[in-house]
C-alpha cells in the first residue's frame, strides 16, 4: 500500500431504477493523504455524496450495487468488509455530517445524551467518562456552556448549534476521516463562515482529514486544499485549489466559476452553462459534458475521454484540455 | 410615481401559552419597514432566516395581514382594500416561491397551472385565446410548448422554476414578489433563471422585490438593495455602494461572511461571533449590539433609527 489515508479506485455502482441497474458513478478515481482536506464540487446528481456513502457503506444494498472497482481506507479495501466489521470502522476510522442536521440528530433524545451513546458504543468507557469526554468535545467545537447544553434536545438548538454538535459527535472517536456532506447548505452566512472557521480550528488542533463534499466552488477555495470537480457522475478535474482557480482546464469547471454571481465583479449577464444535467438514464454515449460544452467536437459527441494527466498533480477529463491550456479557445 | 410604497410596515405575531392559550407576548416579525420601488426596478431584501423577509413580501401581497403600516401599488392603498378589491388587485402583484417542488400542484398539467390565473382574472375571453397566451408565455420563458401536458414532477429543479415565473407572468403583472426564487437550485441553472429574469424585466417591465439570503446573487439582480436584521432596515444604498460602501458593521459582516471564489483571498476574515437573538424579549437599543465589534453604551440603551447619511443611502447606526 502507498501512503495514501483514502484511495478510491474506478469506482462504478449503480442504482436499480425500474428493475434495471443504471451506473450513477462511473470510474471515480480519486485519493487523498492523510492531514489533507479534499473538496468535491459537484451539482446535484453528480454523484458526489453517492461516492462519499460508498465509503462509508451507507447505501442501501438490494437497491444499489458496487459494480466495479475499489476503496482503499487506511490500508484495507472497505468493499470486502462485512456490515459487523463496517460498524467498527463507522465512527471510529471514518465519521459522517450531513446538510441537515435537524434530520440527523434523534429529536426526542437529548444531544448530550446521543453524544455519550455514540462514545459508549465506540469506546471503553463508563458512562460518567463518556458525559465528560462529551463535554470536552461541545467545548471544542465552540458550544458555551457545554455541561448545560448536553441536556439539551435538538429542537432547542439553533441551526448553527446543532452542526456543532453534530461535528462534536463525528469527532469524539477521533476518526482519521471525517466525511462533510455539504454541512453548511441549510445555514445562514454569518453561521456558514462560523462552521468553516471551525473546521479549520479543529484540522489545525487534530490530526484529522476531511473530505468535504459541496456545491459551492468559493467554500472550497476557503477550506480545501485539493479538489475534485464532478459531473454526472465522473470526475472531471482534479487539483491543487490554487491551480484550480488559476488555470482550470475542463470546460464545466470553467462554466461553474463564470456562473457564479460576484460582488466585486459587476456584471450585466452572468455566463450561463445551457441546458441541464442530463439523467441518469439517459447519459449521452461519449463525454458526458458534450452536450452543453461549448467546445464540443464530434470526438467528444462519440467517445467518452479518459482521465488525463496535465502535469503539476493536475488532472483533466477532456480531449481539448491542451488548447484550453495554450488558451487556444475563447 | 413610485410603483410600490412600503410605509412603517409592521407584522407582530402572537405568543400564546398556557391553558387558555393567553397571549404572553409578541414575536415582532416585522417591526417599522418603510422603502419604495420604482416601476420597471428590482429592490433586494437581504438578511438570514428570521429577519422577517418573507414575512415583508407576504404582508404586501396581503398574503397575511399586516398589523400596521401602509402598502400601495400605483398610489393605490392595498392595505386598506376589500377583499374583491384585493383579489383584482393581486393580477398586478405575483409571486414566486422558493422551493419548485412545493409550490406546484402536483396533479395539474402546465398548462392547468398556467392557464388557471388567466381564467381567474377572466383575462381571456375563449379557449383558443387561452391556449395562445399559455403558448406565448411558455415560449418567453424558454419552456417547449410540447410539454404543456406534462405535470410538474417530470421537470427539473430549473424548469419548474420557469414554470413557476410563466404562471406569476401570465397576468401581466406590474410587481413580482420572489421569495428565494434561486436558492433552492444549481449554481449553473441559477445563472440560467437570474439572466431570464433580467431578461423578462427588460422585455416587460416588471418590477420584483427580490428577497433572498445570499448577498451576491441579490446584488447581482437588484438596483437597490435593503438589509434586513431582525424584522428592522438597518441599511438601504445602491447595489454596488452596498458592496463597496457599506457602513453598518451587519451588512459588513454578511459580506464578509461569504468565502470568495479565490484561493489567494483566503484570509482572516472577521467573523462575526454569536447568533440572532429571540424576537420575543428584544434587547432595548440597537438589535445587532451584542453582536457588534463596535457596540457602545448608547447603541445599547438607544435604539437607532433609519436616516439618510448620503444621498439615496440610508443608515440605522449610531457610529458611522
Amino acid at each position: 500500500m502507498n501512503d495514501h489515508l483514502l484511495d478510491i479506485r474506478h469506482l462504478t455502482s449503480a442504482f436499480l431504477y425500474n428493475g434495471k441497474l443504471v451506473p450513477v458513478i462511473m470510474d471515480v478515481s480519486y485519493s487523498m493523504h492523510s492531514g489533507e482536506v479534499l473538496g468535491v464540487v459537484g451539482e446535484s446528481g453528480s454523484g458526489k455524496s453517492v461516492t462519499a456513502k460508498n465509503i462509508m457503506r451507507l447505501l442501501p444494498t438490494p437497491s444499489a450495487k458496487v459494480l466495479g472497482g475499489e476503496i482503499w481506507l487506511d490500508g484495507e479495501n472497505m468493499l470486502v468488509k462485512s456490515e459487523r466489521e463496517m460498524q467498527n470502522i463507522r465512527g471510529n476510522k471514518v465519521a459522517m455530517i450531513f446538510q441537515e442536521p435537524m434530520t440527523s440528530l434523534n429529536p426526542v433524545y437529548t444531544s448530550g445524551g446521543q453524544i455519550v451513546e455514540a462514545i459508549m458504543l465506540h469506546q471503553k468507557l463508563k458512562k460518567n467518562q463518556a458525559r465528560q469526554k462529551a463535554i470536552e468535545m461541545l467545548d471544542l467545537v465552540g458550544i458555551p456552556m457545554p455541561a448545560e447544553r448536553l441536556k439539551a434536545y435538538p429542537h432547542e438548538l439553533s441551526g448553527g448549534m446543532r452542526q456543532r454538535v453534530m461535528i462534536a459527535m463525528a469527532l469524539c472517536c477521533n476518526p482519521k476521516l471525517l466525511i462533510a456532506d455539504e454541512p453548511t447548505t441549510a445555514l445562514d452566512p454569518t453561521i456558514q463562515a462560523q462552521i468553516l472557521e471551525l473546521l479549520k480550528d479543529i484540522r489545525s488542533k487534530i490530526d484529522m482529514s476531511i473530505l468535504y463534499i459541496t456545491h459551492d466552488l468559493s467554500v472550497v477555495a476557503e477550506l480545501c486544499d485539493r479538489v475534485v470537480v464532478m459531473y454526472a457522475g465522473m470526475v472531471q478535474e482534479i487539483a491543487e485549489v490554487y491551480d484550480l482557480f488559476d488555470k482550470p482546464l475542463h470546460p464545466y469547471t470553467i462554466g461553474l466559476m463564470q456562473a457564479m454571481p460576484r460582488m466585486d465583479l459587476k456584471l450585466n449577464r452572468l455566463y450561463n452553462i445551457p441546458g441541464v444535467v442530463p439523467h441518469v438514464t439517459q447519459m449521452p454515449e461519449g463525454c458526458h459534458f458534450a452536450p452543453r460544452c461549448p467546445y464540443a467536437t464530434s470526438k467528444c459527441q462519440d467517445e467518452c475521454p479518459p482521465v488525463m494527466d496535465a502535469g503539476n498533480r493536475h488532472q483533466v477529463r477532456c480531449w481539448r484540455y491542451q488548447e484550453i491550456l495554450k488558451g487556444m479557445l475563447k | 410615481m413610485k410603483l410600490l410604497e412600503v410605509e412603517h410596515l409592521k407584522k407582530h405575531f402572537p405568543v400564546r401559552a398556557g391553558f387558555f392559550k393567553r397571549t404572553v407576548g409578541y414575536y415582532k416579525a416585522v417591526n417599522d419597514i418603510s422603502f419604495s420601488l420604482d416601476a420597471g426596478e428590482t429592490f433586494g431584501l437581504v438578511g438570514e432566516s428570521g429577519c422577517g423577509k418573507t414575512t415583508v413580501g407576504k404582508s404586501i401581497l396581503r398574503l397575511i395581514e399586516p398589523t400596521e403600516g401602509l402598502v400601495k401599488i400605483e398610489g393605490r392603498n392595498v392595505t386598506a382594500m376589500t377583499a374583491g378589491e384585493l383579489m383584482r388587485e393581486r393580477k398586478n402583484m405575483q409571486m414566486i416561491f422558493q422551493d419548485p417542488y412545493s409550490s406546484l400542484n402536483p396533479r395539474m398539467t402546465v398548462y392547468r397551472l398556467i392557464a388557471e390565473p388567466l381564467l381567474l382574472h377572466k383575462l381571456v375571453d375563449s379557449k383558443k385565446d387561452c391556449e395562445d397566451l399559455v403558448k406565448k408565455t411558455l415560449e418567453i420563458v424558454g419552456l417547449d410548448i410540447r410539454d404543456m401536458e406534462k405535470y410538474p414532477h417530470e421537470f427539473s429543479g430549473g424548469q419548474r422554476q420557469r414554470i413557476m415565473i410563466a404562471r406569476a407572468l401570465a397576468v401581466s403583472p406590474k410587481l413580482v414578489v420572489c421569495d428565494e426564487p434561486v436558492s433552492a437550485l444549481d449554481v449553473s441553472v441559477q445563472a440560467q433563471i437570474l439572466n431570464l429574469m433580467k431578461d423578462l424585466q427588460q422585455q416587460l417591465g416588471v418590477s420584483y422585490l427580490f428577497i433572498a439570503h445570499g448577498m451576491p446573487v441579490v446584488a447581482h439582480i437588484s438596483k437597490r438593495v435593503g438589509v434586513m436584521y431582525l424584522g428592522n432596515l438597518v441599511e438601504i444604498a445602491d447595489s454596488d455602494e452596498i458592496f463597496f460602501r457599506s457602513l453598518h458593521p451587519y451588512t459588513r459582516a454578511l459580506i464578509e461572511a461569504i468565502p470568495k471564489p479565490d484561493p489567494n483571498a483566503r484570509s482572516t476574515r472577521n467573523i462575526v461571533k454569536g447568533e440572532v437573538p429571540s424576537l420575543v424579549n428584544p434587547p432595548p437599543g440597537c438589535l445587532f449590539s451584542n453582536r457588534c465589534p463596535h457596540c457602545t453604551k448608547e447603541c445599547q440603551e438607544v435604539k437607532p433609527t433609519l436616516h439618510e447619511v448620503y444621498p439615496g443611502h440610508m443608515l440605522a447606526c449610531h457610529h458611522v
